[in-house]
């Protein structure tokens, strides 16, 4: 039949590629030289990419590589890319090696995050241990003392590692990733004060870390044994010192701030090593076990930023980290499959309990450690030619040290249905029940009857729909549904129930052989409620009672038009994501009220073309528009002295529509 | 990229329909993309392909040419697993995916020219195409750049299984997040106990539309653990103030993660 026919072309045409006498080295390479505008400043847009500011960029690439001929007496390769060169987003990357022999990679990338542009604050300085204030100035007159600040960040990585395959069966692989972290960031200062004097400020904090992170294995790999030994350690690097003085802006004065500045803590350096092995054994064609195994070790000896009697100069903070992990799998019967797992993970903080006193009460620190037991069986049944039925359960079991709950546990069952025994359908169910429980409750503060939302008692019901129907050749419709309900009724005071469901639906049409077509959809919706008690000191306690209700649509719809098949070719989407957050309390006796809705609204259209100029040039065109607005009561039209005593920063939420164009020609030789 | 694979996927789905027209005339095409990939080196002796050539993968009678939705996951896995349950795969027997009856084909197509022979130019319309939830959570105003391409799904997670929970490339969730946030590792001398746990205690690293990535925004979030001598207070839109503007509890405790410093015990220094 046909099929057989379109078989046999197969294997000729493979036998006559395959017996090709030897080609030479192939190389391929390809540059890409592009401009785009951008008409107006929008920090939200390129957040991650660098196109954030109006004006022209250039979007500046390349790749190069090559490779030796599939019947070669060598299988050599090797690519060099650049990537947004002209932006904030560049990233060079060179893969070379012999495939089976060797490999070896280097990277240099960086990657912006831009947070927000031209916030206004009264603070001077960054990086130099100290922030400063005009001395003119003072908390009545902050407005007239701003200066825009950029807070964002940028990391800049470079990468190198390789592997090698010592025989058949032995390799070993070794990288090492170093990262530099700088910019400005923004972080609450109290200054010390009570709660009750209200006095903080949002004040702009340095970030320059740096992060050197070396990976070294050997992995041993036959038919039916694996393992792997390795080794990594992660150092994590303050260059910015251990503290940074602020002085306080809710001073009425500026002019002595400097005296009263209050000291705040960096974080700390740190490092972590850790010696992980693995074992996998398979049998039976569809058997395995394996144990994994991981040891870590935890240290940061940071100097403290003040001296005080009963600590010693520095934390000698240690902890140790233990993951076991084992694990089998496997078909006892042509129909069932099963699969069991069981892991311990433990952190096991030796650093010193230190009681000591400051501002004449004394201080215990509490250095947390913790133990996880985990225990799964699931198993799978091929109750007809197509479809599986499925039964778990996970068995969760924690003890924790310096908390309201020394234990806590968890049993979680679940059953699911998976088929495709109806024509050009697959459908996915699954439904899961959990209840976490525990020790007796040990509140060491008021008010007794709070519980902790991830230690409380909770029953949680699920369902989780996935399916997949071709309706035609051409037309194929994917829906998902999911839904979460969390039940902490048991608890009086704190989060008492939590119900996410998310209804979503992907669409893909091929109505000719030229055009595609698509569309997706997306609702979310969070519910939460949670109750509190206002212990008043003349009066009886108040009840509240808030709700929270979370909501996100995203509505995308797009295709691609073949206006000349392999030559021209134009394509757009049309994308819209609206969210919300809604929070309202109601206080026992009257009392409480709505927040203001938090909402974000994106819209984007983008329309593109390809066009195949010759043989080995191509010409790109973009364009697209964005609109996007948000509205965030905590700081839309607050200003830097709107609430009580606290400095905040001068900015609102992003509010802009901008249109970029972009094109790009590559050229291939 | 324009024309370097005709199977060029649209965002956000990697479920268009392959309408062929004409199978004869495709097949060399086919055929030729499997020499232009790493199985088809001769010199590397693991590569079965060079030996066989189709029938490697294919079958001896080239079974699963055609029609490979009504073959078994176990069946059309055989081939990948022969040569590759070894290193980032060593956990896939056993794994979620694996015991969902997935097969490699469902997101890799071997004969394309894309890195990791995936079906899509990016891993969020791969993993997009099953994990409709996650793939909008990337569309929040609060999120990791992930559809900007910044980062990718494997930066956090390996779909062939790992020692983690939820296919996490870390032994744990932390340990995974601390791979890029590791000035939040500690230890500190005050220590925040459910951001020593878990940080999706109180995050969620997909998206959110509260930031910075918050599972909900303070003073609510930070409500469900406090209600303490000013905590306590059923605080709302009709009473703004330090305690719900600005950053809200943040605004003084903003060392939440843990603190060195000696006066740290309540996370503000």
């Amino acid at each position: 039949d046909e099929d057989d026919e379109v078989r046999e072309a197969a294997q000729e045409a493979a036998t006559v590629i395959a017996n090709r006498p030897g080609m030479e080295h192939k190389v391929k390479r390809e540059v890409r030289v592009g401009l785009g505008y951008l008409d107006d400043d929008s920090f939200r847009l390129g957040r991650f990419t660098g196109v954030n500011e109006e004006g022209w960029f250039l979007d500046l690439g390349f790749r190069f590589e090559g490779q030796d001929a599939h019947n070669s007496e060598s299988a050599r390769y090797w690519e060099l890319e650049g990537r947004n060169l002209g932006l904030d987003s560049r990233r060079l990357s060179l893969e070379a090696g012999d495939q089976g022999r060797y490999s070896s990679f280097f990277y240099y990338r960086e990657i912006p995050n831009t947070l927000y542009r031209d916030v206004g604050t009264p603070y001077r300085g960054s990086g130099s241990g100290r922030l400063r204030l005009p001395a003119e100035g003072g908390r009545a007159t902050a407005e007239g003392f701003l200066q825009g600040r950029d807070l964002s960040t940028s990391r800049q990585g470079v990468g190198v590692g390789g592997r090698v395959n010592l025989d058949s069966r032995w390799r070993a692989s070794t990288a090492v990733h170093y990262e530099r972290k700088e910019g400005t960031i923004i972080r609450g200062v109290n200054n010390n004060h009570l709660w009750t004097q209200e006095r903080s400020a949002l004040v702009p904090v340095p970030v320059d870390y740096e992060t050197t992170r070396f990976e070294a294995d050997v992995t041993y790999d036959a038919d039916e044994l694996q393992g792997r030994l390795g080794y990594q350690l992660s150092v994590f690097s303050q260059r910015d010192g251990r503290s940074l003085e602020v002085p306080d802006a809710t001073r009425l004065d500026w002019s002595d701030a400097g005296d009263n500045a209050g000291t705040v803590s960096l974080e700390p350096d740190n490092q972590f090593h850790q010696v992980t092995g693995s074992l996998g054994y398979s049998f039976a064609d569809t058997g395995r076990v394996g144990a994994d195994l991981a040891l870590g070790h935890m240290t940061q000896d940071e100097r403290f930023v003040e001296d005080v009697a009963g600590l010693p100069a520095s934390l000698d903070g240690r902890i140790n980290t233990t993951l076991v992990n084992l694990r089998a799998s496997g078909r006892p019967h042509p129909r069932l499959n099963l699969r069991a797992g069981y892991r311990y993970d433990d952190r096991d903080n030796r650093t010193d309990v230190y009681e000591y006193e400051i501002d004449n009460l004394i201080r215990s620190t509490r250095p947390v450690s913790y133990t996880q037991d985990r225990y799964h069986l699931d198993a799978s049944y091929r109750v007809h030619d197509r479809t599986h039925l499925s039964l778990g359960v996970v068995r969760d079991e924690n003890e924790r040290t310096f908390s309201d709950r020394k234990r806590t546990d968890e049993t979680a069952y679940r059953i699911g249905i998976r088929s495709r025994a109806l024509p050009r359908t697959s459908l996915n169910m699954e439904l899961g029940h959990a209840e976490q429980r525990g020790s007796q409750y040990e509140r060491q503060t008021a008010p007794e009857e709070l519980r902790q939302y991830y230690l409380a008692d909770r029953d949680r019901r699920s369902a989780n729909l996935y399916a997949s129907f071709h309706i035609t050749d051409r037309i194929q419709v994917t829906p998902r549904v999911q839904w979460i309900d969390d039940d902490y009724t048991r608890s009086e005071l704190g989060l008492q129930q939590a119900e996410r469901q998310v209804w979503a639906v992907d669409l893909s049409w091929v109505p000719t052989d030229r055009i595609t077509a698509y569309g997706f959809y997306a609702y979310e919706n969070t519910e939460a409620r949670q109750a509190g008690r206002e212990a008043l000191a003349f009066a009886a306690p108040r009840n509240w009672r808030s709700d929270r209700d979370d909501e996100s649509v995203t509505l995308g719809v797009g295709g691609e038009y073949d206006l000349r098949p392999d030559r021209f070719t134009l394509g757009a989407e049309v994308l819209h994501i609206e969210t919300s957050g809604r929070m309202r309390t109601l206080v026992e006796g009257g009392g409480g009220g709505v927040y203001p809705s938090l909402e974000s609204r994106l819209t984007q259209v983008s329309l593109y073309g390809d066009y195949k100029v010759s043989e080995n040039l191509d010409f790109r065109l973009r364009y697209m528009v964005e609109r996007y607005q948000e509205k965030d009561w905590g700081i839309d039209g607050v200003g830097v002295t709107g609430v009580g005593n606290l400095v905040l920063l001068d900015q609102d939420s992003p509010d802009y529509t901008t249109h970029l164009i972009a094109g790009a020609l590559r050229y291939r030789f | 990229e324009m024309d370097a694979d005709p199977e060029r996927p649209i965002r956000g789905v990697d479920k268009i329909p392959e309408v062929v027209v004409d199978r004869t005339a495709q097949i060399e095409e086919h055929v030729q993309r499997i020499f232009n990939s790493p199985h088809a080196f001769t010199a590397d002796e693991r590569t079965p392909f060079s030996d066989e050539v189709c029938i490697t993968c294919h079958g001896r009678g080239m079974e699963t040419l055609f029609n490979i939705e009504k073959e078994t996951p176990e069946r059309l896995n055989e081939p990948c697993l022969s040569c590759h349950e070894e290193g980032a795969r060593s956990h896939w027997k056993g794994s979620t995916h694996e015991f969902a009856g997935l097969a490699c084909v469902n997101c890799h197509a071997m004969h394309n020219e894309r890195p990791e022979l995936l079906k899509a130019d990016t891993q969020m319309e791969v993993c997009g195409s099953c994990h409709l939830d996650r793939r909008s959570d990337f569309g929040k105003p609060s999120h990791h750049p992930v559809p900007e391409g910044i980062m990718q799904c494997t930066d956090c997670h390996n779909p062939h299984g790992t020692p983690g929970l939820r296919k996490l490339v870390g032994h744990t969730i932390n340990e995974t997040c601390f791979n890029c946030h590791a000035e939040k590792r500690g230890p500190f001398l005050w220590e925040h106990n459910p951001a020593r746990e878990s940080c999706v205690t109180c995050h969620n690293p997909h998206g959110s539309i509260h930031r910075p990535l918050l599972n909900a925004r303070a003073p609510t979030l930070c409500q469900q653990c406090h209600l303490g001598t000013h905590s306590d207070v059923g605080l709302s839109g009709a009473g703004m103030d330090f305690r719900v503007q600005g950053r809200s509890c943040l605004n003084c405790h903003s060392q939440i993660h843990g603190t060195n410093h000696p006066r740290g015990r309540v996370f503000r220094e």
